[in-house]
C-alpha cells in the first residue's frame, strides 16, 4: 500500500519532464495557459467594452484597431472573444466539476457495492447514454429554463452518466485488488474503504476523463448558445457569437472564423493535453 | 468467405437505416415555383389563422368578397358588386355565379353565411378573423347569390376587412363538414387559383394550379388558370440558409431576405429584390403598463428618449428599413403626421425624467429606487437583432434591459402569465381599425385568451375613442377620431414604434409577375410565370 | 453463469480495459449456453429496460413547468368550460398514478396521442420527420464508418510511425470541432464559394455536406477504437498462429485482425445510434433540414409533451434494439465463438 501511495509523487516529476519533452502537449499547455491568462486579464487585453455597440464602424474587416474585425453592431470581435473566454471557460469547468463529482460518486458506489444497486444504476445509465448529451442538456434546459446556472447544470448533468460508467468500470477493477479485500477484512467501513483505498486508485481515469470532458463541456455550452438556449445577450459567448455571425458568412466571414477558431483551438488543446495525461496517468486507456 | 459474410452483415446493418420510401422531391422544372418561407405553420384555415406566414399560403387558395389592391382601390372578386347601408350597419353583396370550390361544390350565399357564422363559434377558436368581423350580427341570405351582412353598430373597417382573403376568405362548407375543423385546417378547400396538395409540417406545403379557375379580379393580367402548375413553400427558418438556397436556385423566391443582402442581390443580373412597405402597426415595443416599473409613464418616456431610432434602424437593417414614429405606419389610412415629433433622441432628457421619477444612478451605472435596480425584462421573439443596440443605448441612461431570446411558446406563456416589461409587436393590416386589436381593453390577454393588447392598458376612455373611430362612416370624421387615438397612445407612451415593417422578397429574375398582396407583406403568385 | 452473460450482454460496452476482459469471458461463457436460450433471455431483458424508459419519459416531462392546456390551445381563446374539457380529454384531471397507467396502456398499443401543436397523431408527426433523419443517419454512418475504419487501420497497422501520429491527430481534430462550425465552414467553402454541393435542396446530393458533419462526430471515435483494438489483438494467440503459419501480414490483418477490430466498432455504432438519430439536431439546424432532432428541440420548446415522450421512447427503443443487434453480431463476428 505504501508503494501505491508513493506512485503519484514520482508521476508528478515524470509528468513535468514528459510534458516538456512532448512538443504537442507542450504547445497545448501553452495555448491553454495563454487562454486562461486572456480570461484573467481580459479587461486589460480588450480595448473595448465587449458589449459596446459602435466601438467601431459596423462590419470592419480584421486589422488595425480591430484585429478580429467588428460585427454588425460595430462591436470589437477581439474584445468579445477575450471576454468570451471568461464565460465559456468557467462554464465548461463548472459543468465538469459537476459531472466529475456526481459521476465519480455514482460510479464508485455502483462499482464498489455492486449487486442490485449496480444493476439498477447501470440500467438507468444505459438509458441516459441512449441520448446524445446535447439532447439531455436540452431536456434539462426545458425543465429549468434559460440562464447561466441552468446551462452549467444541463451540461454537467448530461455528462454525468458517461463519467459514472467509466469510473464504475475502473472501480470494479480495483475492488478485486487484494489490498481492498484486506482493508475490508480488517473491518473498514464501506465509505472509509471507498475513500481511502478505492478512490486513490481510480483517480487516474477520473483526472483523464475530467480533462477530456472540459473540452466536451465547452463544446456543448457553445452548442446551446448556438441554438439560442445558452447565455443571453449582451454577454459574449463563443457559441452565441458564431450563431450571430452566421448571417454574415458571405460579407464578414471573420465573424464566423475567429470565434470558431478560438473555440476549436481551446478544445483541441484540452483534448491533446487529455491524451497526454492519459498516457501518463492511465496507460490502460492509451489510444482510446 | 468469412470476410464477405462480415461485409454482408455490415451492409445489412446499413440497409436497415435507409428508409424504403424516398422523400418526394419538389420539382425544380420551369413548371413550378418554390417559395422559401421563414417560419413554420400551424393552420391553413383562414378562419383560424393569425400568422402572416400562414397568410402567405392561405392567400393563394382562398378568396374574399372584395379585392383590395396595393393602391387602396377596391375591385369585384367573389362579389360582383356591393352596397353599404346608409346607417353603416349592413352591407349587401351580389355574388358571382360561376365560382366553384376546389372540391367541386358551388360557391353561393350559403357558403358565405356558413364561413362568417362559423367564425363566431368558440369551438373553432378563431384568432384573427373574429376581430376582423367586428361587431358581427349575422348574415342574411337574400337569394342564393345575394347576401346581407349585418353589424350590431356601424363598422367602418368592414370593407377593408372583408377584402382580406387571409382571414375572411370563403371556405367550402361541404369540406368543413366532411373533414371537421381540425381536418380542414390541414387540408383546406377554397376557391382560389391554387389548390391544396400536401403539407408536411416543418418541411413544405405544396399547392397545384386550379385548372377551373377563371374568376380573378381585374387587377391581374391573367384571366384563366395560373401559368405554372405547381407552387411549393419550403420552410427554411434560417435566413442565411434560405439565402444560400436562393443563390443555388434551390428555391425561386424567398421572404425576409437579410437586409445586408438586398444591395448584392439587386446588383446581380439574375436576381432582384422587391421590398414591401408594410402597412398596419409598425415594429415596436409594447410596454407593460400593469407592472412596475413600466407602469410609470416617465420610465416609458425616458426609454424612448434614450434610443436614437434613425441611427439604430439604419445600422441594424443596413438602410433597408425606415424608422417609425406613430402607432400606425404612414401607409395606413388615417396616419397622424405629428407623431413624428414625439420622443426625439435626447438622452439628457431621459436621464432627467428618470431622476424625477426617483431612479438614481447606482453601482455599475444602473439606476436604483428603494434598493431595486431599474431592470426591464425583455423576452424577444421578433427582430432580436434590434434588441442589442437598443439594450446598449438605454444602458447609457441607466436602464438595464434584460434581453432573453425566446420561442413563440415561451413568449405566449409569458404573455399569459403577465411576466414581461417590454415585448416586441407588429401587425400587418390595411385598416387603422387594427389599433383596436392592440389597444382595446377587451384584448388584454389572460390565461388561455391570447390577445394582442400587450400594453395591458385598460382605459374606458381609449376604448370609447376606438369604438367611435371604428363606427365613423364618414372618412374625414374617422380620420379626425383616429388622430385623437394616436395622440392618446403616444401621450401615454404605451408603445415605442421603432421601424416600419418591411418585407424584402428576393427572387430569381426567371420568375416574373410576382405581386404584393394588400398590406405588402405576402406575395400573390397568380400572375407569376417561370421562364423555361 | 447465464446471468453473467446477460449482464454483459445487456450492457453496451464501450471499449474500456476492465470491461473488455469481462466481455471476452462472457463470449467464452456463451459457448456453454445454447444460443436460442441466450437470445430469448436477452430479449426478455429489454422489457424492464423499455418500461424504465417509458416511466422516465413520463416523469421527466411532468416536471416541466407550464400548463399544457394553454399550450394546446396555441393561444386560441377558450372559455373555462372548454379548458376543463380539454383537461379531461388529456386526462390531466386524473390522479398522477392513473395518468401514468393510462399513458402506459396507450403507449403499449402504439398510441401516443396527438401533438399539442399540430394536432396530428404523434406517430404521424414523427413518421413525417423520420425519413429525413434516417437518411442523414445512414449518410453519417457511411462516412463515419468508412473514414473511421480506414484511418484506424492506417494507424493501427503502423503504430508509432508518423502516419499513426498524423492519423490520431486528425481523429482528435474531428472530435474537437464544434459540429455547427464544421457545418458552417462546409456551407461557406463548398456551398457558397465553390458551389460544389447543394446546401438545402433534396435528394442525395443535398445529403453530402450534412452527412459529413454527422459523420465527423464519429470518425474520430471509430478511428481511435479501431486502432486500439488492432493493437490489442496483435499479441493474441491466433494471430501469432496465423503468422507462424506463414500467412502474409496483410492477409493476417484482413482475415483475422480486421474482423476483431470490427467488434468494438459495431458496439460503438450501436452506442452512437442515438447520436445519429437524435444528435443530428445541430446538423439539422445548420442545414435547415427537417428531422426528428429538430422536431424534438421544437417540441421541448413548445412543451409538446406527447411528441417528446414518443421521441424519448423511440430513441431508447432504437438504442435497445441496436444493442440487441450488436450483441447478436458478436456471435457472427467473434472468432472465439465461430471457431468453437
Amino acid at each position: 500500500m505504501a508503494q501505491k501511495r508513493a506512485r503519484p509523487r514520482s508521476r508528478t516529476s515524470a509528468f513535468a519532464r514528459r510534458l516538456l519533452r512532448t512538443p504537442i502537449a507542450g504547445a497545448s499547455a501553452t495555448v491553454l495557459v495563454l487562454l486562461l491568462a486572456a480570461a484573467a486579464f481580459a479587461p486589460l487585453l480588450a480595448r473595448y467594452d465587449p458589449a459596446a455597440t459602435a466601438a467601431g464602424p459596423a462590419l470592419t474587416a480584421p486589422g488595425g484597431a480591430y484585429p478580429f474585425g467588428t460585427d454588425r453592431y460595430g462591436r470589437d470581435v477581439f474584445s468579445r472573444i477575450v471576454h468570451g473566454a471568461r464565460v465559456s471557460l468557467p462554464i465548461g469547468l463548472a459543468a465538469v466539476v459537476l459531472s466529475t463529482v456526481a459521476g465519480s460518486l455514482l460510479g464508485l458506489a455502483m462499482g464498489f457495492f455492486g449487486g442490485r444497486f449496480d444493476a439498477v444504476g447501470s440500467r438507468a445509465i444505459d438509458i441516459m447514454l441512449g441520448f446524445p448529451p446535447i439532447m439531455l442538456a436540452l431536456l434539462i434546459i426545458a425543465v429549468l429554463g434559460i440562464g447561466i446556472t441552468n446551462v452549467i447544470l444541463a451540461v454537467g448533468i448530461s455528462g454525468t452518466p458517461r463519467f459514472a460508467r467509466i469510473v464504475r468500470g475502473a472501480t470494479i477493477g480495483v475492488r478485486e485488488n487484494v489490498y481492498v479485500e484486506a482493508a475490508r477484512a480488517l473491518g473498514g467501513s464501506s465509505p472509509r474503504v471507498l475513500l481511502r483505498h478505492v478512490l486513490p486508485n481510480v483517480h487516474g481515469p477520473i483526472i483523464v476523463l475530467a480533462t477530456l470532458f472540459v473540452g466536451r463541456a465547452i463544446l456543448e455550452t457553445s452548442s446551446l448558445g448556438f441554438l439560442g438556449l445558452g447565455v443571453q445577450p449582451p454577454i459574449p459567448e463563443w457559441g452565441t457569437m458564431l450563431s450571430e455571425g452566421r448571417e454574415f458568412m458571405r460579407h464578414a466571414p471573420w465573424l464566423m472564423i475567429f470565434p470558431g477558431a478560438v473555440l476549436f483551438l481551446t478544445v483541441v488543446s484540452i483534448n491533446l493535453l487529455g491524451d497526454f495525461l492519459r498516457e501518463i496517468l492511465d496507460p490502460r486507456l492509451r489510444g482510446r | 468467405m468469412r470476410a464477405r459474410r462480415v461485409l454482408i452483415v455490415a451492409l445489412l446493418f446499413l440497409a436497415l437505416m435507409v428508409p424504403a420510401v424516398p422523400v418526394p422531391v419538389v420539382a425544380q422544372s420551369g413548371d413550378s415555383i418554390t417559395w422559401g418561407e421563414d417560419n413554420d405553420l400551424v393552420t391553413l384555415d383562414p378562419r383560424v389563422s393569425q400568422s402572416r406566414h400562414e397568410a402567405q399560403v392561405i392567400m393563394q387558395m382562398f378568396e374574399a368578397l372584395i379585392f383590395l389592391d396595393t393602391d387602396g382601390k377596391y375591385h369585384p372578386w367573389l362579389a360582383e358588386s356591393w352596397e353599404l347601408a346608409k346607417d353603416g350597419t349592413s352591407m349587401t353583396f351580389k355574388l358571382r355565379r360561376d365560382v366553384k370550390f376546389h372540391d367541386g361544390t358551388p360557391f353561393n350565399a350559403q357558403a358565405v353565411k356558413f364561413t362568417f357564422d362559423s367564425i363566431q363559434d368558440p369551438k373553432l377558436g378563431s384568432q384573427a378573423a373574429i376581430d376582423f368581423l367586428g361587431p358581427y350580427a349575422g348574415t342574411d341570405i337574400v337569394d342564393p347569390y345575394t347576401i346581407r351582412i349585418r353589424w350590431k353598430q356601424p363598422y367602418s373597417p368592414a370593407i377593408n376587412n372583408l377584402s382580406n382573403p387571409w382571414v375572411l376568405g370563403i371556405v367550402s362548407p361541404a369540406a368543413v363538414q366532411r373533414l371537421g375543423n381540425d381536418g380542414f385546417a390541414r387540408s383546406p378547400v377554397g376557391t382560389g387559383p391554387f389548390k391544396f396538395v400536401e403539407w408536411v409540417p416543418r418541411q413544405r406545403v405544396v399547392l397545384e394550379r386550379n385548372p377551373d379557375y377563371k374568376w380573378p379580379p381585374k387587377v391581374f393580367r391573367n384571366t384563366g388558370p395560373a401559368r405554372f402548375s405547381r407552387l411549393a413553400f419550403r420552410i427554411i427558418p434560417d435566413a442565411s440558409t434560405r439565402t444560400a438556397a436562393l443563390e443555388r436556385r434551390e428555391i425561386d423566391v424567398m421572404d425576409q431576405l437579410p437586409p445586408i443582402e438586398v444591395r448584392r442581390f439587386r446588383a446581380r443580373p439574375d436576381y432582384d429584390v422587391m421590398i414591401g412597405d408594410v402597412s398596419g402597426i409598425p415594429y415596436g415595443y409594447s410596454f407593460n403598463t400593469s407592472r412596475e416599473p413600466t407602469n410609470d409613464v416617465r420610465v416609458r418616456r425616458a426609454f424612448m428618449h434614450a434610443v436614437n431610432r434613425p441611427q439604430v434602424v439604419e445600422q441594424t437593417f443596413f438602410g433597408a428599413a425606415k424608422p417609425a414614429y406613430g402607432p400606425i405606419t404612414p401607409t395606413t389610412p388615417g396616419y397622424w403626421k405629428d407623431a413624428e415629433q414625439y420622443f426625439p433622441f435626447d438622452q439628457a432628457k431621459a436621464r432627467q425624467m428618470l431622476d424625477e421619477a426617483g431612479w438614481r444612478v447606482g453601482p455599475g451605472g444602473i439606476r436604483q429606487k428603494d434598493g431595486k435596480p431599474l431592470e426591464l425584462y425583455f423576452p424577444v421573439l421578433l427582430q432580436p437583432e434590434l434588441a442589442i443596440p437598443i439594450q446598449a443605448q438605454v444602458r447609457e441612461v441607466g436602464i438595464n434591459l434584460k434581453v432573453e431570446n425566446v420561442t413563440k411558446a415561451k413568449q405566449d406563456e409569458l404573455i399569459f402569465a403577465n411576466d414581461y416589461h417590454v415585448l416586441p409587436i407588429r401587425w400587418v393590416a390595411v385598416d387603422p381599425a387594427v389599433l383596436s386589436v392592440l389597444f382595446q381593453s377587451r384584448n388584454i390577454p389572460s390565461p388561455g385568451k391570447f390577445k394582442f393588447n400587450w400594453n395591458r392598458f385598460g382605459s374606458p376612455e381609449l376604448d370609447r375613442m376606438l369604438n367611435e373611430a371604428d363606427g365613423a362612416t364618414e372618412p374625414a370624421r374617422r380620420a379626425r377620431l383616429l388622430q385623437g387615438v394616436q395622440k392618446f397612445i403616444l401621450d401615454r407612451a404605451l408603445i415605442f414604434p421603432i421601424n416600419m415593417s418591411f418585407q424584402p422578397v428576393g427572387y430569381r429574375k426567371a420568375v416574373t409577375g410576382l405581386k404584393f398582396a394588400q398590406g405588402q407583406w405576402q406575395v400573390l403568385f397568380y400572375d407569376a410565370q417561370v421562364a423555361r | 453463469m447465464a446471468s453473467l452473460v446477460l449482464r454483459r450482454a445487456g450492457r453496451p460496452i464501450r471499449a474500456e480495459a476492465g470491461e473488455e476482459k469481462e466481455g471476452g469471458a462472457a463470449a467464452l461463457l456463451l459457448l456453454e449456453t445454447p444460443l436460442t436460450q441466450y437470445v430469448v433471455r436477452r430479449l426478455l431483458w429489454t422489457l424492464p429496460v423499455l418500461l424504465a424508459a417509458t416511466t422516465l419519459a413520463f416523469l421527466v416531462l411532468h416536471l416541466i413547468p407550464g400548463d399544457p392546456v394553454n399550450l394546446m390551445l396555441a393561444g386560441r381563446p377558450a372559455s373555462e368550460e372548454i379548458r376543463e374539457n380539454l383537461r379531461r380529454n388529456l386526462g390531466l384531471d386524473k390522479p398522477f398514478a392513473e395518468q401514468y397507467l393510462h399513458y402506459l396502456g396507450n403507449a403499449f398499443r402504439g398510441d401516443f396521442g396527438k401533438s399539442f401543436r399540430s394536432g396530428l397523431p404523434v406517430v404521424e408527426a414523427i413518421g413525417q420527420q423520420l425519413p429525413a433523419t434516417m437518411q442523414l443517419a445512414a449518410g453519417g454512418l457511411l462516412i463515419g464508418v468508412t473514414l473511421g475504419l480506414g484511418l484506424g487501420l492506417l494507424a493501427g497497422l503502423r503504430p508509432g510511425t508518423p502516419t499513426d501520429g498524423l492519423v490520431m491527430f486528425i481523429a482528435l481534430l474531428g472530435i474537437s470541432m464544434p459540429g455547427y462550425w464544421t457545418g458552417m465552414l462546409l456551407i461557406y467553402f463548398f456551398g457558397v464559394r465553390l458551389e460544389w454541393a447543394p446546401i438545402v435542396g433534396s435528394g442525395l446530393p443535398a445529403l453530402i455536406l450534412p452527412s459529413i458533419v454527422v459523420g465527423s462526430f464519429a470518425i474520430g471515435d471509430i478511428a481511435r477504437l479501431v486502432r486500439s483494438s488492432l493493437l490489442d489483438i496483435r499479441g493474441e494467440d491466433y494471430i501469432r498462429t496465423a503468422r507462424a503459419k506463414g500467412l502474409p501480414p496483410r492477409r493476417v490483418v484482413l482475415r483475422h485482425a480486421l474482423r476483431n477490430a470490427l467488434i468494438p466498432v459495431v458496439t460503438l455504432m450501436g452506442l452512437q445510434l442515438g447520436l445519429f438519430v437524435g444528435g443530428g439536431v445541430i446538423t439539422e439546424t445548420v442545414f435547415a433540414r427537417p428531422g426528428v432532432g429538430v422536431l424534438l428541440v421544437q417540441s421541448i420548446l413548445d412543451k409538446d409533451y406527447p411528441v417528446i415522450q414518443a421521441i424519448i421512447l423511440m430513441t431508447t427503443t432504437a438504442y435497445i434494439v441496436a444493442n440487441f443487434l450488436v450483441d447478436m453480431l458478436y456471435v457472427v463476428l467473434d472468432p472465439r465463438v465461430r471457431y468453437a
